[in-house]
């Protein structure tokens, strides 16, 4: 039986996290879920996940600034990040696509399918 | 006998003829005289009536004294008038000549002059310094002229010398007292028209200054040589130009960092008299406004003419950050609004895909998920709603008479099954005397209370408590003191701000003993725009940030203050009033 992939979300709307993460969960993926970025970090210390789920606007410490910790972790910095995001700044985009972000999604359109799409295509089911 | 008697009648009768022609003579140059005398007068009156309207609107002395020499042949016989004046420089001189005369009688007369300035003055002039203009006759070389008569007055304009002016002939024996009395007289009173005049200037420029030094726009004029006549201190302070005597327009271009061509735009505004202003300047962290003007005469025959540029430093700072603030909570609300609302689609398509695959517990869950992000954008928009209303003065109170005691156990109730899954009590403590019915808006005082009550859970820990308070406040007494005689504990303590002047009112409190405040983030909190971060409660659930804002709202339509009196770590006194009418 093959493992459950796992996917940690860094999102501090918790109704959003939970859709999506029941979504998931119910498509046969293991998911955590952290309410911000400071959170997500922790939990990255001893929970190594095949992909990250990570929104831009985040109390605390927002995605920009984890997405840079994460790359910057030799430990982590292999995982593959979505950045899931309502804005729209090219600045932001452009930086979240030089720091290594593997994808992003808008978040006032997209589909859950169009979100399970694209996490097939990185993790494999 | 015959003969002598002839003779001496002769004599007699030539004395008589000589007599009385001496004394027609007598008469006559008596007359011609006072002919000469009322001449005199009246070239006085003209030059003096004539330098007054030139004084008037030119404090150009080389003009005034161009006045002065134009008209002397009248009075006075010269080969050559001229004058010299004093410049920072260079030593202005001016002939002028009735006839021709050779170029030796032109450098003596400089000559002489120069020694007299030197005299006057006590300091060496140069022929080098000595810029010279001729006009009149020309000079003819061959000519032997020397100069035989001279008459040297100098000219002083506010007790300083200016330099000298002077009379000189080919022919001697010339200027006595007569013809140079009417020079000292004339030239004196035009010194003393000019020193007045230049005092009253002085007296204007110094209003003037003493007007933009008190503005709290900054403000710079310059000529139209880009020469600084006015810099502000305002406009020195906002551009952290220091202070130093000659401030050119260079000191202004440099301090702008070429945000603003100061320079370009002074040029335009004059060219086209035309009013310019440029809107949101970034210079050195702060926002102006800049309008530039041309600077225009309305004064006598220079009227209409461009005199210079003022340029007119607007900070607008203030309103950009008030604009910026204004910004910043529109995108926060649309966030607040948006966030639930995407919640709330995910969810419905979570359920599309499962379809029949979804337990009953799970249905129990989506839909609370969606009642609950329902709940909180509904909350939201009623908060925005209520404070858009106080905003814009539409907010109605519906006041009747009502019981505070039974609105408060009320609301105890309301929010005893909440405070108990968090482990908290809820306790009440009324004052004695407290008046059964005040004319009060029941529904929003219970806003009130919702807002104070769920903010008070929400940052107070397990197994603490919360105290809802009443107490009759009498005009005149102090508020400790009444809190103190019901056997009120709360943190209202030390001396308070705006609790000094109360009406006989309801003075209502929450005490919890939760986290506190401190001291630098209470002015914000019932601050539409300054949200130090909208906390979530023990159960996941955000306030709309706006509560105290809209509590605010509330007490102050029924003419009652509000307040929070803290202390970090021990917990907080939220206290409104409500005035008995």
């Amino acid at each position: 039986m093959s493992e459950k992939k796992k996917i940690l979300i860094v999102e501090d709307e918790t109704l959003q996290a939970n859709a999506i993460s029941e979504y998931l969960i119910g498509e046969g993926y293991e998911v955590k879920v952290a309410n911000n970025g400071q959170e997500g970090l922790k939990t990255l210390e001893n929970y190594t996940p095949n992909l990250i789920l990570m929104d831009i606007l985040m109390p605390i410490m927002d995605g920009i600034a984890t997405l840079k910790e994460i790359k910057s972790d030799p430990k982590i910095k292999d995982i593959p990040v979505i950045v899931l995001t309502n804005l729209k700044t090219e600045e932001t985009m452009a930086e979240a696509e030089k720091l290594g972000a593997a994808g992003y999604l808008f978040k006032i359109n997209f589909k859950l399918e169009d979100l399970l799409k694209k996490v097939k295509e990185i993790v494999g089911n | 006998m015959q003969t002598v008697t002839l003779a001496s009648s002769l004599f007699v009768v030539a004395i008589a003829v000589a007599f009385s022609v001496w004394n027609n003579w007598r008469v006559n140059a008596h007359l011609e005289e006072k002919k000469k005398e009322m001449d005199r007068k009246m070239y006085e009156l003209a030059i003096l009536k004539e330098l007054g309207e030139r004084v008037g609107y030119s404090l150009n002395v080389q003009k005034i004294i161009d006045v002065i020499t134009g008209s002397l042949s009248q009075f006075i016989e010269y080969s050559a008038v001229s004058y010299m004046l004093i410049e920072p420089e260079k030593v202005i001189f001016k002939v002028h000549l009735e006839g021709s005369v050779s170029r030796d009688f032109v450098d003596n007369i400089r000559n002489r002059m120069l020694r007299s300035l030197s005299a006057l003055l006590n300091k060496e002039f140069s022929k080098d310094q000595v810029e010279e203009t001729l006009s009149g006759a020309i000079l003819v070389d061959e000519l032997e002229s020397s100069v035989q008569s001279f008459f040297n007055i100098p000219l002083v304009i506010g007790n300083k010398v200016v330099g000298v002016l002077t009379v000189a002939h080919v022919k001697d024996g010339l200027y006595k007292e007569e013809e140079m009395t009417i020079l000292y007289k004339i030239t004196n009173q035009a010194s003393q028209a000019v020193t007045k005049l230049q005092e009253v200037v002085e007296t204007e420029q110094q209003k003037l200054n003493a007007m933009v030094e008190s503005m709290n726009e900054g403000v710079v004029m310059t000529d139209m040589d880009y020469r600084i006549l006015v810099a502000n201190p305002v406009v020195r302070k906002s551009l952290c130009i220091e202070e130093k005597k000659d401030i050119t327009i260079f000191d202004f271009i440099d301090n702008l960092e070429g945000k603003f061509d100061i320079r370009g735009k002074l040029e335009e505004s004059v060219k086209l008299d035309k009013i310019l202003v440029t809107n949101e300047v970034l210079i050195k962290d702060k926002f102006f406004q800049i309008i530039v003007s041309p600077v225009k005469s309305n004064f006598g025959i220079l009227s209409g003419k461009i005199l210079g540029g003022v340029v007119i430093f607007h900070d607008i700072t203030h309103e950009k950050e008030l604009e910026k603030m204004k910004e910043d909570f529109t995108s926060m609300m649309v966030h607040e609004l948006r966030s639930p609302l995407d919640g709330i689609k995910k969810i419905a398509e979570l359920i599309k895909l499962r379809g029949d695959k979804i337990t009953p517990e799970k249905h129990n869950e989506y839909t609370s998920m969606i009642n609950d992000a329902s709940s909180q954008m509904l909350n939201l928009v009623n908060d925005l709603l209520d404070v858009a209303k106080l905003e814009s003065g539409k907010f109605q109170l519906f006041a009747e008479p009502n019981n505070i005691k039974t609105v408060i156990e009320e609301r105890i109730n309301f929010y005893g099954s909440l405070a108990k899954d968090s482990n908290i009590n809820l306790e009440m403590q009324f004052g004695k005397n407290l008046p059964e019915m005040v004319k009060f808006d029941k529904t929003r005082v219970n806003q009130i209370f919702n807002n104070l009550l769920s903010n008070a859970i929400k940052f107070t820990q397990e197994s603490e408590k919360i105290v809802a308070q009443a107490i009759l406040h009498q005009k005149g007494k102090d508020i400790r003191e009444e809190g103190k005689e019901a056997g009120l504990s709360w943190f209202l303590e030390k001396e308070e701000k705006g609790l000094a002047n109360i009406p006989d009112s309801l003075f209502i409190a929450v005490t919890d003993s939760g986290i506190g405040i401190s001291k630098g983030n209470i002015p914000k909190l019932f601050n539409k725009f300054k949200q130090f971060g909208a906390v979530k409660d023990a159960v996941g659930k955000k306030g709309t940030g706006l509560g105290l804002v809209v509590s605010k709202g509330i007490t102050e339509a029924h003419g009652g203050i509000i307040g929070v009196a803290s202390e970090e770590g021990q917990g907080s006194t939220f206290y409104f009033t409500l005035p008995i009418i």
